[in-house]
């Protein structure tokens, strides 16, 4: 089969006809190339099917369900009406919108139910959502509630609907439906949710919609997780109900629920780490800050009970007992903190941290919290002075960290380049190949070199920057720097 | 055309069904989907390397509901299989591209799932040690004869409607294909191979 003959290569769908043309044939005949094509791709052939055969990853009864639940998708996801039609309904709506806001005589109302008559569905409470992504948050309001918001890999989502916090971790997929005082109603139509629920009086409801299971709470704190598999939903404080037909599970605190593709309940111990895990899922904070989630970005919009909350802050003796109780409680004190930096309690928290660190000198993970406290209140020396005792009591990764915190408000904020450039240096050369925050601590080390006119040590270190992460938005960061330099 | 199922009960045809999906009936959605998932899932861990089963589902989904919104401009001419294929082809591809982006970008897609690239996705079975073999061999095919080859083969294409799939001419599809047998039959350990197979068998 050396000599190249390539008189089969136009009838290469043989395996469907069996007949190959006359004159074809009498070449094969003749053709010792291509009998021998021949005779080996028929053996050929059935070998590689066996070989390649993909495993089922469904089985029937399961594809069956699958199916029902495509459908049930598809219908919510319909397809937007005809151009003409749309035109139509979006006049009528505006001549309605028009009636509505004469009626009531605002401008900001005017444009909401102008909104609400095109899509239907309005937020009687304010919606925003945090776009936490690897180094960075972006904050939106959801105006509408109709659509759903879908979160890619390597990112989560953070939803404050009024005093309600829910986290929609990576290729997650959730619909808010409702969200109305005392009535907000979620449809989970993939992955993972954690939600940390206001208080609610009778009558009021938060209800998780998955598929046909229902997971209605009073307030409290809890995650559901959609999989094909199964849901599972698993309760860190207080007790919800869930609900699947007329099936219907009360769960409580520490508590999980899971439920299999059938519909088959198993209950038992909510697995260790759920807790600390759900907080993360709630924390408006870049993905790279891992096991201090909550503490990096601001976080003063969380809804209406923040701002009420740190309006009344409480007193001295109430905080001092609440940390003496914290105390007793061991590691569960700093989440509590943390939940209070992260819905503005910012006073509160303080106080608090402010004791820890006083009866407790050495506790390195108090001093970050208090820094990102201070940051948060933009308190920028106490902040910078709190970081450097976390540099002073914690060696690697933390200590990196505090340092790169330090560094941007002495940068950002108070003008201090030398500062900067001392603690940047060393967050430089102390940080491995593969750190996250590798480039950027590189670019504002030669900012601030730039600023105290060692233009020749920025260079270097934008050059090393554009030649370690080509083709990325850093790199062009780092050239459009150094374009400037020459 | 529609079809008699084991049963005797009338089946529609896939043309048929899409027609029905079309002017509203998205319940035909679910009939499509127990008919060919299957072939969606095979096309997309065969075009998207490396990805996780959980993954396979999730996009085997986002391409039945995409078919749905197509259904408008769907012209049936019988090679439903082909143009399903496609789409699913056009995902996974999709997804792969978006994983090596994040990966560029990020750098912190698990290794794991970037490991396969340029190879067959493998998995435990009784057929391993003989997949272990394909996969040897047709790792020293391009990735491009390798992909009309296996479409060919093992989803069972013809060259028209593998040139439907790829996006190429059904004469480029015939090329390839007679160039990937043919490197593929040259190939060392092929009579080998195929010896050991007929002793299976």
């Amino acid at each position: 089969m050396t000599h190249g003959c390539t008189r089969l290569q136009n009838a290469v769908d043989w395996r469907r006809n069996e007949d190959l043309d006359a004159d074809l044939q009498a070449h094969v005949n003749t053709c010792q190339t291509c009998q021998t094509y021949l005779l080996k791709w028929r053996l050929m052939e059935p070998a590689l099917k066996v070989a390649l055969a993909e495993p089922d990853l469904e089985s029937a009864a399961r594809r069956e369900q699958v199916a029902r639940m495509l459908v049930e998708r598809a219908r919510h996801d319909t397809p937007k009406p005809k151009r003409s039609f749309r035109l139509a309904v979006a006049l009528a709506g505006a001549v309605v919108a028009i009636f509505v806001a004469a009626g009531i005589g605002l401008a900001r109302q005017f444009a909401d139910h102008t909104d609400a008559a095109q899509t239907g569905v309005v937020a009687e409470l304010p919606v925003t959502v945090h776009r936490v992504l690897h180094q960075s948050v972006e904050q939106s309001q959801l105006r509408t509630v109709s659509k759903a918001i879908e979160v890619p890999l390597m990112e989560r989502r953070v939803l404050a609907i009024g005093d309600d916090v829910i986290g929609v971790d990576a290729a997650g997929a959730v619909r808010v439906k409702r969200a109305n005082k005392g009535d907000v109603l979620l449809a989970l139509e993939r992955g993972k949710i954690a939600c940390s629920v206001a208080h609610r009086k009778k009558g009021e409801r938060f209800v998780v919609q998955s598929g046909a299971v229902r997971v209605q709470v009073v307030g409290t704190r809890f995650m559901v997780h959609r999989e094909p598999a199964g849901i599972t939903v698993a309760v860190t404080e207080g007790v919800v109900a869930v609900s699947e037909g007329d099936s219907l599970w009360k769960v409580a605190a520490g508590n999980q629920l899971q439920l299999d593709a059938s519909g088959r309940p198993t209950l038992g111990p909510a697995p260790p780490g759920i807790a600390e895990h759900i907080t993360r899922l709630l924390a408006v904070a870049p993905t790279f800050s891992g096991e201090a989630a909550g503490t990096g970005a601001a976080r003063n919009d969380i809804g209406p009970s923040a701002t009420a909350d740190a309006t009344v802050p409480p007193s001295e003796e109430a905080v001092g007992e609440e940390v003496s109780r914290h105390r007793r409680s061991g590691s569960s004190q700093l989440s509590t903190w943390r939940d209070w930096i992260l819905a503005g309690r910012l006073d509160e928290a303080r106080r608090a941290l402010n004791g820890q660190v006083r009866s407790e000198p050495a506790d390195a993970e108090a001093w970050t919290l208090l820094a990102d406290c201070e940051r948060k209140s933009e308190n920028w020396k106490d902040a910078v002075a709190a970081y450097q005792k976390v540099m002073r009591l914690t060696p690697g990764a933390k200590r990196r960290r505090a340092a790169y915190r330090a560094a941007a408000i002495l940068q950002d904020s108070l003008g201090d380049h030398r500062g900067a450039v001392g603690l940047l240096e060393e967050y430089v050369a102390s940080a491995p190949a593969a750190d996250p925050l590798g480039a950027e601590a590189k670019i504002r080390l030669a900012r601030s070199c730039i600023q105290l006119g060692n233009t020749s040590r920025a260079q270097i270190l934008l050059t090393d920057v554009i030649a370690a992460y080509p083709g990325t938005p850093v790199a062009a960061r780092a050239r459009a720097m150094l374009n400037t330099l020459r | 055309m529609d079809l008699v199922d084991q049963t005797g009960t009338e089946k529609k045809d896939d043309d048929a069904l899409m027609q029905d999906i079309a002017s509203g009936e998205l319940a035909m959605l679910g009939e499509l989907y127990v008919r060919h998932s299957k072939l969606v899932q095979s096309a997309i861990r065969r075009f998207a390397q490396g990805i996780p089963d959980a993954q396979v589902q999730e996009l085997s989904h986002d391409v039945f509901l995409l078919l749905g919104k197509m259904a408008a401009g769907y012209v049936p001419q019988g090679k439903f299989r082909a143009y399903l294929y496609g789409i699913a082809v056009r995902t996974a591809r999709t997804w792969q591209r978006n994983q090596r982006l994040r990966f560029f970008l990020l750098r912190s897609v698990p290794a794991e799932q970037l490991a396969g690239h340029g190879e067959l996705p493998r998995s435990p079975g009784e057929h391993a040690a003989m997949r272990e073999t394909v996969n040897q061999m047709l790792s020293r095919l391009s990735s491009r004869h390798r992909e009309v080859l296996i479409l060919n083969a093992v989803e069972g294409f013809g060259s028209e409607e593998i040139a439907d799939i790829l996006g190429i001419s059904a004469k480029t599809a015939r090329t390839r294909l007679f160039r990937a047998r043919k490197t593929l039959l040259e190939n060392a350990l092929c009579d080998q191979w195929l010896q050991s197979f007929q002793r299976e068998l």
